[in-house]
Formats: structure tokens, sequence, C-alpha cells
């Protein structure tokens, strides 16, 4: 009963690793500056595919797929600009706790919190990391 | 890391006192304990609970192991402190342990003061057994009036001894502990980063205790002080129908002062209500900043 038997999803990765994981910005998104000096995201609306279907057939697929908006904080700001492709979650918090002189569990938890909304709207991915999160500081 | 013994800072909590390397961070808080960390890795677990009736190593030991937080193998060998762990005080009864799990491994002790009948598992991970020596003979569950009542993240209060903890919040930007005794409340606030949190008030502590909820809405005004880098708000209540049915004259204070920390990006807040002495506000204002002025330059009296 292959058909049925319940996919094993994969084990949750340790903070170690967690914080090793190295933030990719989506290629789709689209970044502006305010004038607020704050940075604005747009991104592609994520539909769902029978939703996508349903919207096909009645032909009311518009040219682009639909797109979202989403104004950052200063410290959000902050921490998208520390979103370069290189610079590990661990790298992020501690460039973070420099900037703002916020406690290094704040910096932690805000960071961490942030790019886990980031990376369920899509905006972002997790590359795995080589490095340990004790690594330099 | 290398502990060095000038580079050190206070950490108290949950009734018991340690010196640290001042690079090691609150890393987690609850009910009796606590978790530091170094470079976001654990370095220092600490239990604590008051015994009640007879006291034994191998269950209290397992009862802690069990008790939140980091999880220890239970059922782990005991042994008596060999001549490398530092001496104890002779009211202490102390057993050893040591673990290894993957690629964490640890040491540590149960240490059990027979005057306050308290058990404490403390252990040290990985780097943190380094800093046994310089740590654990600064080790203290007794409190020192002397002594801040905790020192914790970047924060260190002391009070009145006759106050306990009811209750605290650590958010990430907002910590908020209250501490109380019969009728007397008194409430301590830290915001960061400062400079962001006051901007979004227009630069204005006045506005910013009150949108926090620190004031009621109809609060008179509050008295601004040193180019409004600070702000207070004093009110002095009649004696109650409690202290009038008690034939006692006594009015209570209730103050609140908010102030801004330029140099650490910090705000911070004291609030007392119904305390008896207002210079008892001002004391704990006073007693109430940021760790990183107050580094502890020697090892607190051992109790």
């Amino acid at each position: 009963m292959g058909l049925f038997r319940k996919t094993r999803r994969p084990p949750p990765l340790s903070r170690d690793e967690a914080l090793s994981c190295i933030p990719v910005k989506s290629e789709a998104i689209k970044a502006f500056r305010t004038d607020k000096d704050v940075v604005r995201l747009s991104y592609p609306l994520v539909v769902k595919p029978w939703i996508a279907e349903l919207a096909r057939r009645f032909g009311s697929t518009p040219e682009a797929p639909p797109a979202r908006q989403l104004e950052l904080d200063e410290l959000g700001s902050l921490t998208w600009d520390l979103i370069d492709g290189h610079r590990t979650v661990s790298d992020i918090i501690r460039q973070f706790t420099h900037q703002t002189k916020v406690h290094p569990k704040e910096a932690e938890t805000a960071v961490t919190r942030f790019l886990r909304e980031l990376g369920r709207r899509g905006i972002i991915g997790m590359a795995a990391g080589g490095r340990k999160a004790g690594g330099k500081r | 890391m290398p502990p060095n013994a000038l580079d050190v800072k206070p950490f108290v909590w949950a009734g018991l006192a340690l010196t640290v390397p001042s690079s090691w961070e609150t890393g987690q808080l609850d009910d009796g304990y606590a978790l530091l960390e170094y470079d976001l890795r654990p370095v220092l677990e600490i239990k604590t609970a008051v015994i009640r009736g007879r006291f034994s190593f191998r269950r209290h030991l397992n009862q802690l192991a069990r008790q939140g937080g980091k999880r220890l193998p239970l059922d782990m060998p005991l042994a008596s402190p060999a001549a490398h762990w530092p001496e104890f005080p002779a009211e202490a009864r102390v057993q050893t342990f040591a673990w290894q799990a993957g690629q964490v491994c640890a040491k540590g002790l149960l240490y059990y003061c027979r005057r306050c009948r308290r058990a404490t598992l403390i252990q040290f991970f990985d780097q943190g057994r380094k800093a046994i020596p310089l740590v654990l003979p600064t080790f203290s569950d007794h409190a020192h009036p002397s002594e801040p009542t905790i020192a914790i993240y970047d924060i260190q209060a002391t009070l009145p001894e006759r106050f306990g903890l009811t209750r605290f919040r650590f958010d990430a930007g907002r910590f908020e502990i209250v501490f109380d005794h019969s009728r007397e409340i008194a409430s301590l606030w830290r915001w960061s980063p400062a400079d962001i949190l006051l901007e979004r008030q227009g630069g204005c502590l006045d506005r910013f205790a009150r949108s926090n909820g620190l004031l009621p809405a109809a609060a008179a005004a509050g008295v601004p002080r040193h180019e409004g880098r600070e702000w207070l708000w004093r009110e002095k209540a009649g004696p109650g129908w409690r202290n009038l049915l008690l034939n006692s004259p006594r009015s209570s204070h209730h103050a609140l002062r908010i102030w801004y920390r330029q140099d650490a990006n910090r705000l911070l807040a004291v609030k007392t209500e119904n305390i008896d002495h207002e210079e008892e506000f001002e004391r704990i204002c006073r007693n109430y900043g940021i760790i990183s002025e107050n580094k502890a330059t020697a090892p607190p009296v051992k109790g």
C-alpha cells in the first residue's frame, strides 16, 4: 500500500544547523527604498495550482501573476540589507547585534522570526551553510 | 573565549548568584532555570529547586534532570568532587557528574545546601568547562542584601529584601519584571533599541510611556528632566480604607520614572505602587541599570 503510505518528513534542523544556513533572496522579488528610508518589497503572490487553473479556465489569467507589497520597518530593512547570499543566519544575527546594540539573544529571536516570515511568504530561501554556528564572532 | 579573571560580570537569577565571563550571555530564563550561552551556543545551565523532605542525590538529580530546559541523561554515575574541583562551603553536599551524547559533552555537579534546603544542578557544556575554576567558586545560593536581586541579560537591579519576584516576561526588545510584597508592587522595564522605538513616538518619553500602558490615560502630566531624557510621575494616595480601618495614617506613593540611556541605546523604567516610603522608589531607580556599566571586579562573598 505504498500509495497511502505517509511521506516521512525530514527531521527538523538542529539549532546549529539552522544558524549556519544562508538566506538567499528570491529572484522574483523587487525591493525599493521608500522616502522614509525603509525597504518595500514587491513579491508575486503564490496561488494554489487549482485556483490558478480555475482562473485560467474562466479566462481571468492576468499576464503577470498578482503581486503583493510588503513594507519593512527599520529593523526589517536592516536585516534585509544584511541578506547578501553569503552571510549565514548567525552572521546576520552578529551584524544586527553590532549595528543596533541590542542583546544577542534579542537579535537572534528577532532575526530568526523575521527570516521565518520572509521564508513563509516565499521571499527568501535557505541554502545549507557549511560553517558551524559557533564560528568567529 | 579564554576566561579572563578581570573581564567578568554578575549573573543573578532565582536567588542564585555567579560571576561569569562577560562574553557569556543569558540565553533562556524560567522559574528556577537559567541557560547561558557563548556565541549562540550553550555553555552553562542551572536548575534549582527547594527540596521538601529528605534529600537524595540520585532522586533529586533525576528530578532536576527531567525538569525544563535541556534534558540530561538519567541515572548518570555520580562521584565525590575530585581534587581539581574548587572547594565548597561546609554546609554544602556536592556530587559531580560528566556525560557525553554525540558531539555534546558536559561536566557538572549537584549542589545541596543544608541551610536553605535548596538543590542546584549546575552543568558546563563544551567550551564552558574551561571556565569552571573561574565561575564555580563565585557560586552563591543565599541572597545578600548588598548584592543585586537580579543580573540577567544586560540589566541588573537591587530591590529591598522583602520583595519577591512574581512575574517576568522577556520578549525581544521588551523586558518586564514585576516584584511584590503584600500590596507593594515594583515593576521594571527595559526596551531596546531605544533610538528606533523613541523615533516612532516622536522622540517623546511621555508619549512612549502612555502608548506602552505604563500610565493610565487620565494620568496627570509628568515632569521632564535632563532635557527630556527622563520623565517622572509621582502620586501620593490617601491612607485608604485599609489603613483607616487599621487606624494607620500611612499614605502610599505611586511613582514612575522612565529614562533614556543613549550610550547603551536602552530605555529603562521603574514603577512602584503602594510604596510607603518615597525614598525606596529613588533607591530602586538608582540600583537599576545596564550591566556593562557595573562589571563585577571581584567575586561575591560566598554564602
